[in-house]
Formats: C-alpha cells, structure tokens, sequence
C-alpha cells in the first residue's frame, strides 16, 4: 500500500529579488515499511520535497500539486490539522540534532511532551516510554539522561535523542534529513545501523534524504537522485550501484571516496557547478556537466519515464557494458 | 544577475522597498532642510517680540502661520529653531557615543578576559550612576550650557552602544572568518576595523537610529524641567514647557512644538524598523 | 633539509571558566603529540570531534595557546612567540578552514578576502601589482578573475572553499594547515576540491597537514597519516603502511566505518564496544584512553598507558595487544 503518495509537487519560494522555483514536477511513492533514499546535492530540492510532504515549508514557500499521507490531502491542510499528522502520522529528523531539540528542557521532558501531544498519558507513563525509546536507540544509560539537558550529551547522542523524540508518537513514516552529516563516520556508521534495525523492529516507512550515497547503500531499498529540482533517476538500490543509468548518478557513485580505489590517479569528480536554484534552462539542467551530452541535450529537456525496471531522465542512458 | 551586488547594496534594495521608512526618511529630510532654512525666509527672528500680536492663534492672514506665544513671538520660527537645537544636540550626542561606543565595545569584545571584564565594569558603574540627579548636580555647580547638557546625553548613550556592540564583537569574535583573518597574520587593529566593525555596522547604525529619538526625548526632558536649553534659545523641550504653562488657555503653544516632537520621534523609529528588517534579514 | 615543520611532544591546554584563581582546571586537547613534515607532504590527521586534531592543526599556527613541547616552523619556533613574530610567522604557514562560506568574511568582496594575507605582508604593492597577484591566485583554484569583484553570498560552497584555498596560497607559504576542507561540501564537489589541493601542492611545493575525521578522505593525499584520540597519538605510519596493516584497534574501527558504495558489500561491521562512551578529557582514564570502547580491551589496558612504540619501521602505534589482535606482523587480507 502506497502511504505517501506525491504527484507534480511544485515548490517556489517568493524572495525579494523575485519568485525562485525549488522543485519541478517530482511524483514520488513511499510503502508502508519502504525505505526510499533521496540523494543530491544541496540546492536540488530534495530537503523541500520532504518539508512540503510534511507540511513544514517555510513562510514564504509556495507548494502545488498533490501530496497524499495515507490517502489524505496533505497540501492545503489548516495548521491545526497539520500537527495532528504530523507526530502518529509523519516524524521527522532534522540535520542539526543540537537546533532541533529545545535547549531549556531536560531530555526526558522533552521526550515526554512529544509523546503526550498527541496520545492521552500521564506524565509518569509518558516518562517510563520515553526512557524504553531512549533504550531502544541505543542511548547508553537512558535513566541518567532523562535529567540532562540537550548540550550536555556528545553529537552522536544528540543524534539519536532527536530520533527517540521523532519516535515517539510511533509514526507511520520517518523523514530524516541528512541525519549523519553533521556526525563523526564512526557515529554515522553507528546511526545507519540504528536505522536499519528500527526499521525491521516497528516496521515503519522511511525517507532519507541524503547527499551522500555511501551511506544509503545498506538501508534504502529504492533510491530517487534529484538533480536542479527534479528528479532524474529513481530504481532499486541494487540496480543503481550496479547499473546507474543516468550519468549524474554515475558520477555520484565514482566520486565517493573509497578505501580500495588508485591512489595514483586522481579522485574522480563530477565537473562543474551545480546551476544556482531558480536558474531555468532551455534543455536538461545537467547537460553543462554531462560527458555525454550532445545538441539535443541543451535544448531539449528529457522527461522522466520508465526505463526497465526503473525510471530515467535522460537522453543517453548508459546501457550495461557502455553508453549509448 | 549579472552585476555584483554587495550586502549594502542589498539592504539599500530592502529599505527602498519599504515604505513606511522612505515616507519617514522624507519627512526627516524635509524638517532637516526646513530646520536648518526654514527660519532665514520667516520675516520673524526666533526672539523678535511682536507687540501687537501676543498669543494669537495660527492663522495665515496674520503673517504668523502657527501662531504667537503669550511674548508675541512667532512660533514656527521658534519650532523650527527648536527642531534645529534638538536634532543637531542628538545627531552630535549620538556620533559622540557611536564613536566612544563602538570603538569600546569592539575592543572588549576584541579582547574578551580581563580586560574585557575591566572595561565592562567601568560602564557598569557609570550605569549605576544617576545620571539625572548627576546632571542637575552639574547644572548647578558650572553654569547652565547647551555643552554640559550635550556631554550629559552623550554620556548615557554611548554606555549603551558599547554594551551593543561588545555583545555583538564577542559573537563575530566566534566566526571562523575572524579566525581566517587571524591565521592570515592581521593584527587586532585590523580585525577590530576592517572585521569586526564592518560587519557590526548594520546593529549599529539601527540602533543610532533607535538612539537619537531617545537623545532627542532626554533633551527635551531637561529643557522642560529647565535644566536643559535656557530662554531665549529655544529647544522643543524648553518650548514645550512654556506651551505646559498655557496649556488651558492657548494650547496651540504647546501643539505646535508637540506634534513636531512626536513627528520627528514616529518618523526616527519607523526609519529604525525599516534598516532593522533591511539590514538583518534572516532569510535572503 | 627540507623539513617545513617538526613537532615535538606537543601538549595544548585551555583554561577552564569557573576554576578559582590558583587551582585552575585545564582541559588537555592534544597531549605529546610528535611528528614532523617536508616540502611536498602531506600529513593526514584523523580522528572524531574532540580528538584534539583542529588544536593540533592550530597550534602549529600558534593559534592556540601551547603548553609544553616544540614547534618548528621553517626552523622558527612557534612554541614561546611573541604575538608580533607570530603573526610574522604566518606568512608562511595558512590555513583552509572548514565551512567555506562562514570563513569568508560576508562584507568583503572575494578580491579583497584573498588580497588580505598580501596587504598584511606586502603593504608596498601597487594596486595593479595587486590585481594581478589575485587574479593568478584565482585561476590557480580554477576561478575566473572577474570573481574578484563579486561578494561570498554568490558562490557555491565549493566555490567559496576555492576561495578559501586562494586566500591560503597567495602568498606561496610552505605549509597550509586544511582542517575538515571538504567535510561540508557535497560529494560531488569534494573530489574537486582535494584535486585541486592535490595539483597546488605539486605546482607550488606546499605541504599539508590534512584533518579530517573520515579515513576515506584522507587517503589519497597523505603521504602519511596520524590517528589520534583524546588528544593522544594512537597511530602514526607512513599511508599505505596505515590502511593496509592497521595496529592499533582504533584505526580499524575507523577504517570499518567507511560506508562501502555498495549494497551488502559491507563486510566488516563495526563492534558494538565503539557505542561505548568517550572518556571525559578532564579527568582522563589511568590506563589506555581508547579501553572504554575497545573491542579487544583487558584489564592491563584500563591499568597501564600503552606508550607509543615503533612497531615497523615509520609505523608507531600505542597499543598493549596489537600483537595479539592482528595476530602478529602476518599480513591481514581484507577481503
């Protein structure tokens, strides 16, 4: 069963020196249980994909199209309506661990309040569930840190109380955004493991978003490469390391530094800039990067549409074995 | 976008969008030019009596727009002189503790520790000082001077500014470019000016513009309770005063001077909120 | 010879707020930490957030205050400097600071930010001299001249660390200290990024001291590479001599946390002991610091600091059991 249904999401954002769109067209489908990776660069809109899905735009952002959570409009939902969603229905993590958790309040409240906004406990039972979850992501000497305040745990820890604090209500779906950037790579190697082992525990949905493939390899099941505000690639993760079609997903693949790679040669890099957002261009927005482009590419922009097994957006797929 | 455009340019973009700060910047603008001309095309001197006009109420036949006070002399001269006195006394009380403000509070925060703490207590005592009794002390031991009562607005305001602005250098002291700057090999006078001032001047020309109203309102303040600008100079607030006294009787004399007070105090407070939103955007 | 930078049992302390006046407590950031670097080198220095390798990284500059121990810079010390030689000092040694657009500073056009070591140690150019001088610096980062003239806000933040290494190389220092230069950035760009320090570094001779906490990053640039941990030196050995036959435990959980880019091609997991907790740095543990979260810890290791041994030729590690856990000097295949 679908439980986030996104169809033509359009997001722009109204700036002083003019309207700026941030996400073209983007349809996009969660499962229940699924795990869908979101990758791109900053700047290709897939943070705004998700705050529009989760009702979290900013003030000045302007969503159309249809996004659906179990069926339900989404777009368009009074506040009100909004927060009631949101904690059962859509948790969310934020990158900044540290800006997410409020600074006056012991973790253990707030744990508690999240849980309590949304279900009818008392406090005692709220601390009890807030201690289980704490337990459950791992975070060593639970009981002690319900008293602590958000700056005095370590980066890691912070990390993993603003997941119990998304948890809480129990969601359907979790967003996490960039979750592990911020993180030393032993604490995200740490983390994606929390994921992982969430996932298979209470079953729920979730959507990483994420710049970094590396780490996407071993929890997403489906990937979604965004490029400028669109998405350009989306298959199975299997399929995407082994075969990436597009020739920006390749490039994503190749640059990330490896253990086992020449060290001779150079480090393989995507050329080029990304075009600053609301840049709009006649043809493909990666064709000034693309080692593949030819005439067509600039003045013809490629849709999305179904490529095996999977979805592409592009005039010259690389095939199995070479390009075409 | 093909032309580079800077910070300020930005905010100056910002500002000229707003317009309740523009109508405010004319307005200022007008009664500056006006202030500062306004009495020489007046056929009135600011302390010519006319005898045969004492107390009239504004009118236009009579020659003497606004009126007269109960001495005969003609109140919009005296109103534009008094704006002249009030707004030159704290747009130069305002610099001086700009000057004394900034450049304090930027070295404290420059240097933070001890001599950080040393140079923040010596304002904290002259905070906890009373100033106003302290004035009038003054007024009475020197001579009454439109000096002393500038030294005194000048004094309370830069105490101010430099508890602003040392906040505000010890968090820019915390940016990795200060730090780029330092590992360059500039020296403190070059991170304090070329640095850490730079990039406090937004904070600070919003609060100048916060403060002068202020400055404006404690000179009026003392004028009124007649330790400030002394007759036959006139200052709003030695105007309003008198205006006080006739307050039943003939309360042009005390509107006048009023509505330009507050003219003048509205338009120097929208003009602040306007560079406020203009100069710290939180979203660009 | 060619040595640019030579240190020795290097130990960095802050003061703690709060401490009274006499019996002020200290937080030790880098404790006897040796190496030494040429022309052309690059030292790699990996380790997680609080290992005390951007205070390393600082002190070489004398950005931070230096408690015992010697630096050499170019033959001049570092440790002991009046502020004045200090700034002197800096002339040949920058540094490329870690989030690129925070490190420029937003009122000053991209001309003047890379201009600002040259005016501060070459007041008497001509401002046509200057313009040049920029305009190369910015081509050799592979940017444009006209750049010069346009503010931070309009710059990606791969262009800004461009930038940012502009500034570092403008007056051809020797040594250019980069800490975490390309944790911030996108992948995509990152590879850009460490070419181009890698090119800079041939061209110009220069040579790195390279900070990060991620060993995948590292690894093409350093010739050699030092993990430390709370401050201290756990291993120190030449690149491939470190990922190929990594000692000490600590170096091995590091390289496990490296995401392999594929799925189900992880083959190491990491152990569950590194969830364990980092000891507090101000009342550091008698025995070894890494025990609280080592896989193959003993009693002997809460007890007795493991002092820093030459293991191999070049390759000093500070372990009581590297021994026994990589099953002696056999080479380990990692497949």
């Amino acid at each position: 069963m679908t439980l986030l249904e996104i169809r033509n999401l359009s997001v722009r954002f109204v700036t002083p020196s003019g309207v700026v769109p941030a996400v073209n067209d983007v349809d996009l489908d969660i499962g229940d249980g699924q795990c869908v990776a979101i990758v791109g660069e900053s700047g290709s809109g897939k943070t705004q994909t998700l705050l529009a899905s989760a009702g979290l735009l900013a003030a000045n952002g302007l969503a159309s199209g249809s996004v659906r959570f179990a069926g339900a409009e989404i777009l368009g939902l009074p506040e009100r309506q909004l927060e009631r969603l949101r904690g059962p229905g859509i948790g969310y993590v934020f990158q900044d661990a540290l800006g997410s958790l409020t600074p006056h309040l012991r973790i253990g409240d707030q744990l508690a309040e999240s849980l309590q906004a949304h279900r009818e406990v008392d406090r005692a039972t709220a601390l009890v569930e807030a201690r289980r979850m704490l337990e459950q992501v791992h975070v060593p000497d639970a009981a002690a840190r319900l008293g602590q305040y958000p700056h005095e745990l370590s980066g890691g820890t912070r990390q993993r109380v603003a997941i119990a604090a998304a948890l809480m209500p129990q969601p359907r779906l979790l967003i996490a955004d960039e979750p592990t950037t911020a993180l030393d790579v032993t604490v995200q190697a740490q983390v994606v493991d929390l994921f992982r082992e969430l996932r298979t525990e209470l079953g729920m949905a979730l959507a990483l978003v994420t710049h970094d493939l590396g780490i996407v390899a071993g929890l997403a099941e489906r990937v979604v490469v965004m490029y400028a505000g669109s998405i350009v690639e989306e298959a199975d993760t299997s399929r995407l390391f082994r075969s990436p079609a597009h020739p920006y997903t390749a490039g994503l693949i190749e640059a990330l530094p490896r253990l086992d790679d020449d060290t001779d040669a150079p480090m393989r890099t995507i050329a080029g800039v990304p075009p600053p957002p609301g840049m709009v261009s006649a043809g493909c927005p990666f064709a000034p990067r693309c080692a593949r482009r030819s005439e067509r590419c600039s003045v013809d922009s490629p849709v999305l549409a179904a490529h095996g097994s999977a979805k592409l957006a592009c005039h010259h797929p690389a095939t199995r074995g070479g390009t075409a | 976008m093909n032309r580079s455009r800077g910070l300020w340019a930005d905010a100056g973009r910002r500002l000229a969008a707003n317009r309740a700060a523009v109508a405010s910047l004319v307005i200022l603008a007008l009664l500056c030019v006006l202030a500062a001309v306004g009495p020489a095309f007046s056929a009135y001197a600011p302390d010519e009596l006319d005898w045969e006009m004492m107390g009239v109420p504004p009118e236009l036949g009579s020659g003497h727009w606004l009126g007269t006070d109960r001495l005969g002399r003609d109140l919009f001269v005296r109103t534009l002189h008094g704006a002249r006195v009030s707004l030159a006394i704290a747009l130069l009380a305002t610099l001086v503790s700009l000057l004394i403000g900034v450049t304090w509070g930027a070295v404290a925060g420059y240097a933070g520790g001890r001599a950080d703490a040393l140079l923040m207590r010596f304002v904290d005592v002259l905070y906890a000082l009373p100033h106003i009794f302290f004035v009038i002390v003054l007024t009475v031991v020197f001579d009454r001077s439109p000096m002393l009562l500038f030294i005194a607005i000048g004094a309370v305001g830069w105490l101010t500014m430099a508890r602003v602005v040392r906040g505000q250098a010890m968090a820019l002291m915390q940016r990795e470019f200060v730090e780029a700057a330092i590992a360059s090999g500039a020296g403190p006078s070059r991170i304090i000016f070329r640095h850490v001032v730079p990039n406090l001047l937004g904070t600070v020309i919003i609060y100048a513009t916060l403060m002068i109203p202020q400055m404006i309102l404690i000179e009026s303040f003392l004028s009124f309770l007649g330790i400030g600008i002394q007759e036959p100079l006139a200052s709003l607030g030695n105007l309003i005063a008198d205006g006080a006294a006739e307050m039943e009787t003939a309360p042009w004399i005390l509107l006048v001077p009023a509505t330009c007070l507050v003219i003048i105090v509205f338009c120097f407070n929208f003009l602040g909120d306007g560079l406020r939103d203009a100069l710290d955007p939180r979203e660009r | 010879m060619n040595r640019v930078v030579d240190v020795q049992q290097l130990n960095v302390r802050f003061p703690l707020d709060g401490g009274r006046w006499l019996s002020r407590r200290w937080l030790t950031a880098v404790d006897g930490v040796s190496f030494a670097l040429s022309r052309g080198e690059t030292l790699g220095v990996v380790g997680e957030s609080g290992c005390g390798k951007s205070s390393l990284g600082r002190a070489l500059l004398g950005l931070v205050p230096i408690h015992s121990g010697t630096i050499l810079l170019n033959g001049a010390r570092v440790d002991g400097a009046s502020p004045a030689s200090l700034r002197r000092l800096r002339r040949n040694a920058q540094m490329v600071f870690q989030d690129p657009s925070g490190s420029l500073d937003p009122r000053m056009t991209v001309g003047q930010s890379v201009a600002e070591p040259l005016e501060i140690f070459e007041p008497g150019l001509g401002s046509s001299e200057v313009r040049s001088r920029i305009a190369t610096a910015l081509e050799q980062v592979g940017l444009a001249p006209e750049h010069a003239d346009r503010y931070p806000h309009e710059f990606s933040g791969g262009q800004c660390q461009r930038i940012g290494i502009a500034r570092a190389v403008i007056l051809r220092p020797t040594v250019v200290v980069c800490d975490e230069p390309v944790s911030a950035l996108d992948v995509s760009v990152q590879g850009q990024v460490m070419n181009l320090l890698a090119r800079l570094r041939a061209e110009l001779g220069l040579a790195y001291v390279f900070i990060s906490h991620n060993l995948a990053v590292v690894r093409h640039l350093s010739s050699s590479v030092l993990v430390m941990y709370l401050g201290r030196t756990m291993e120190h050995a030449p690149r491939d001599e470190l990922y190929d036959r990594p000692l000490h435990p600590y170096t091995r959980a590091l390289l496990d946390a490296v995401p392999a880019p594929e799925p189900g091609g992880k083959s190491r997991r990491l152990p569950a002991s590194i969830g364990g907790e980092l000891p507090s740095p101000l009342s550091p543990p008698a025995g070894c610091v890494f025990a609280s979260r080592c896989p193959h810890a003993q009693d002997r290791c809460k007890e007795a600091r493991p002092a820093l041994e030459e293991a191999r030729p070049g390759h000093r590690v500070a372990c009581h059991r590297w021994r026994e856990w990589t099953g002696g000097l056999a080479p380990r295949p990692d497949a």
